[in-house]
């Protein structure tokens, strides 16, 4: 999906040299221009960003085919859509106005002791833009991407504290990622970008209210009410590209931290403190009715992302083949767990004819957090990119990828089951470039396609208590991802 | 119009889009691991196509009392005993005998309540019909009514061992006070059998080279005789294959006045003394659980786990001083030393007797006793609560 032919005035006429041009004509009587905008879009980039944001599945799947059959090393050499999430910057890097819209799912074939562990498929849509502006020599670019899974926009999971998981695979792809972006080029050498990611905070509240008949069940009249809301929330990214010679680029980016809340309430009836609240609950069916209260609170992180800082570079060995390396550090020390806390109240006034036949405990347990204790990992990545063929008309370029990422769950031998295995990545990809469509449209219309597989090695597990709820355990798999992206380039 | 066709074809690809965002429900979790640390339940009359008996119940031919069973290679081993015939002194008090037909009718009335378990506590000798107001002790069967109990084996082959299988050990020792009870079949790692069982003197063994038997003593003896502290009881028995750090092949456990004891021994019959394993009280989960008085009745199993080991879970009574009984667990992997759980792995306040049967890696069976009606009667149960087994012919499970 990359039109790299004839992609802005910049290009030296190769197709894969089209983005590492950097023109000759000299910027400096913008210069104060080009300070004064650079201080526009870093405070326009700081108003945006807020201390909390959300998760987002491109960690793990990765966004746009270009890049995912790349293995994801395009930190230095990304200039299409996908730029939203791999680096900002790279959104000025061309100076067409680009359109795409892709499909992409992934299967998860994930074990724990030889059965399958149902972790969902993932499959979607993805959309992006890009669109490339001009003041005077100033060249600056909106992004725009947008990863709208099929299944559902967003979808929080809360499982008991002990059940085993797929951490990194069960839920947290599942939600709707939009990342807006802004980059600018304040030196023909040196692109700059940032912004922002949205996603949603869930805060959900139960209310119950009525009468509770013990002895007649059939006979309670409950009201209840549900009030979800799915609150915006926001993490900053930003990043460089340098581009010191046509052949060689290279690419820095930060990705911030967020963490996605997941907060249930329930209360039915009125507490012993607040009596005259206007749900109160009555127990009935043991003569006199009498109040009752039950109130309960959980808060969890659903999805937890965290920051990251990626360094690439990108070198152009010929004009029809290029090679991309980069390492992406990974600050997963900061991982919160998703073992949340949980509060639960039981308040029933019980008359004394009932309180030896009914039992209320004194005491209902909660949970408390318990420490993830991730550790910080780098992740190797390599990518490569070669036309296959090429003519006035017609450029198809065939393309592989591979990175290793380190698994940053510990052992799981203690109370808590958070799976996650080391994961191998391959990936190839397709793209098909048709360069001239005059009279039709002045611009380019390109496919590509990606195909990946990852290898996650069986990992087995001993629990260090006999008591253990889960046991031993032994845990690996493998998953598939493949799609198609299609963007239509205008000049 | 370029434009306007422009703008049409985008629209209908970002329908195209649009219509693969159909939502589906999110699949639940896969078959998980589990401990065999409980909640366990009681199988359903579906699930063991054992109906219209109360749920899980077997071994309830009539005519019969049901004392202690373990499973062991596809059949129980257990303890019965008939009832005795009238001596020309009435010796036998009718009042306390049940209805002849034990095979439904009162052991309904008891035990239909499920997981409420109180209601399931034999009602015979309930002290106060009005009783539901607070925890109620378990009611014990009167052995003197009934003939010297025998062990047996069921029919192997059957799914849950309920057939009733024929005799394997009579009592033929003067030690053995005229009854054997409390079986429990371990397999040497030379291949032999072993049935260590309790009687009168204490614990004896015997061994065979089938479990068919013929089963022969090993000594003229008990293995473990009765001392000043009392008659060890509920002998439990495992082989130590896999299991890393462990003492010997065979451990022994049992129970000795109120304590769960180890012993080891090379060819399971020449034991040497391990002492007592310390367990903490099972913390009570309301009032009608009572404080621990005192523990007994181990049920060991070794487990093979996915990671390449065997580790030990014994299941136990905590006794309780209002009466009532829990059933807790340990777990160890040399056999000595041992991690507990801190809450019963039963709701239930009446089971008694366990006896574990591994299934696989999530799912165990506990066979448990309960003292209802004056008989016995042996309630399969099953961990997690959540596990729920299709019915399945009974020669193929």
């Amino acid at each position: 999906m990359q039109t790299r032919v004839h992609a802005s005035e910049d290009t030296d006429g190769s197709a894969l040299g089209a983005r590492t041009v950097v023109a000759g004509a000299a910027s400096r009587p913008l210069m104060r221009t080009t300070s004064t905008a650079v201080s526009i879009f870093f405070a326009a980039v700081l108003a945006m960003a807020s201390s909390r944001a959300s998760a987002q599945p491109m960690d793990t799947y990765g966004v746009g085919s270009r890049s995912i059959a790349m293995g994801g090393a395009v930190t230095a050499d990304v200039e299409d859509f996908s730029a939203n999430y791999y680096n900002p910057a790279g959104l000025v890097r061309g100076e067409q106005l680009r359109i795409s819209i892709g499909w992409y799912g992934a299967i998860h074939d994930l074990r724990i002791n030889g059965e399958s562990s149902n972790v969902d498929p993932l499959h979607g849509a993805v959309m992006g833009l890009v669109v490339p502006g001009r003041i005077g020599d100033f060249r600056f670019s909106f992004g725009l991407v947008v990863h709208l899974p099929d299944d559902a926009v967003s979808r929080t999971r809360s499982l008991p504290h002990a059940q085993p998981r797929w951490e990194l695979y069960d839920n947290r792809g599942h939600r709707t990622y939009l990342a807006a972006h802004l980059a600018i080029r304040p030196l023909d050498w040196l692109l700059i970008g940032g912004g922002i990611s949205f996603l949603s905070l869930s805060n959900n509240t139960l209310d119950i209210r009525g009468d509770l008949d013990i002895a007649h069940p059939a006979m309670s009249h409950l009201d209840s009410s549900i009030t979800a809301n799915l609150t915006t929330i926001r993490y900053p990214q930003a990043g460089i590209q340098v581009i010191p010679i046509p052949e060689l680029s290279f690419g820095l980016v930060y990705r911030g931290q967020f963490a996605l809340d997941n907060i249930l309430t329930a209360e039915v009836g009125c507490s012993a403190s607040n009596p005259g609240c206007p749900h109160d609950a009555q127990l009935t069916g043991f003569g006199a009715p009498f109040r009752g209260y039950f109130d309960l609170f959980t808060r969890s992180v659903n999805a937890f992302v965290p920051q990251q800082i990626s360094l690439g570079g990108s070198w152009s060995v010929t004009p029809q083949f290029r090679l991309n390396l980069e390492v992406t550090w990974v600050n997963w020390s900061s991982y919160i767990s998703p073992i949340g806390t949980s509060d639960i109240t039981l308040q029933i006034d019980l008359p004394a004819s009932l309180r030896d036949t009914i039992r209320i405990p004194s005491n209902i347990a909660g949970t408390r957090p318990i420490a993830a204790n991730f550790s910080d990992r780098f992740v190797p990545r390599i990518g490569a990119e070669g036309i296959a063929y090429e003519d006035s008309h017609l450029a198809v370029r065939v393309r592989g990828g591979f990175f290793y990422e380190q698994t940053p769950v510990p052992d799981q031998t203690g109370m808590t089951t958070l799976i996650d295995n080391d994961r191998w990545v391959w990936s190839a990809g397709l793209g098909l470039a048709l360069t001239d469509l005059r009279p039709l449209i002045n611009g380019s219309l390109s496919f590509d396609l990606h195909l990946s597989y990852a290898y996650l090695p069986d990992r087995t597990t001993r629990k260090a208590s006999f008591v253990d709820t889960t046991g031993d355990f032994v845990a690996g798999g493998q998953m598939f991802i493949g799609g198609l992206t299609m963007e239509l380039a205008f000049r | 119009m370029t434009t306007t066709r422009h703008a049409i074809r985008w629209c209908l690809l970002l329908l195209l889009g649009g219509c693969s965002t159909l939502g589906t429900p999110a699949s639940p979790p896969g078959p998980l691991p589990h401990g065999g640390t409980g909640q366990f339940r009681a199988l359903t009359a579906a699930e063991t196509m054992l109906g219209p008996t109360p749920a899980g119940i077997t071994l309830m031919t009539g005519g019969r009392a049901i004392d202690d069973a373990m499973p062991f290679q596809g059949s129980l081993f257990y303890a019965a005993a008939s009832f005795r015939a009238p001596t020309d002194a009435g010796v036998v008090d009718a009042a306390v005998l049940p209805d002849a037909d034990v095979d439904g009718g009162d052991l309904d009335a008891g035990l239909d309540a499920g997981a409420s378990s109180d209601a399931s506590i034999a009602d015979a000798q309930a002290p106060d019909a009005n009783a539901d107001a607070g925890p109620r002790p378990i009611a014990s069967v009167d052995w003197s009514v009934f003939e010297g109990r025998q062990i047996f084996r069921s029919m192997p082959g059957q799914a849950w061992g309920f057939a009733p299988g024929s005799m394997m050990l009579a009592a033929s020792e003067s030690w053995e006070g005229g009854y054997v009870t409390d079986p429990w079949v371990v397999q040497r790692p030379d291949g032999r059998f072993l049935l260590y069982y309790a009687a009168a003197g204490g614990i004896g063994v015997a061994s065979a080279a089938s479990l068919d038997g013929p089963w022969t003593r090993e000594g003229s003896g008990p293995i473990l005789p009765t001392t000043s502290e009392g008659t060890p009881r509920r002998p439990s028995a495992i082989a130590t294959v896999g299991m890393e750090g462990a003492p010997a092949p065979i451990l022994l456990y049992y129970e000795l006045a109120g304590t769960i004891r180890i012993a080891s021994s090379t060819d399971g019959v020449a034991l040497t003394d391990l002492g007592a394993i310390t367990t903490m009280p099972i913390e009570a989960r309301d009032d009608r659980d009572g404080t621990e008085r005192e523990v007994g009745a181990p049920g060991a199993i070794s487990v093979p786990t996915p990671a390449g080991r065997h580790v030990l879970r014994i299941y136990y009574e905590s006794r309780r001083d209002n009466g009532t009984v829990l059933i807790a667990m340990l777990g160890s992997g040399d056999g000595v030393h041992f991690d507990q759980t801190l809450l019963p792995v039963f709701a239930e306040r009446d089971r008694q007797r366990p006896a574990p049967r591994y299934i696989d890696e999530r799912t165990t069976l506990l066979y448990t006793w309960v003292p209802s009606a004056t008989v016995g009667a042996e309630i399969a149960s099953i961990t997690p609560a959540a596990v729920r087994l299709n019915r399945v012919a009974p020669t193929t499970f």
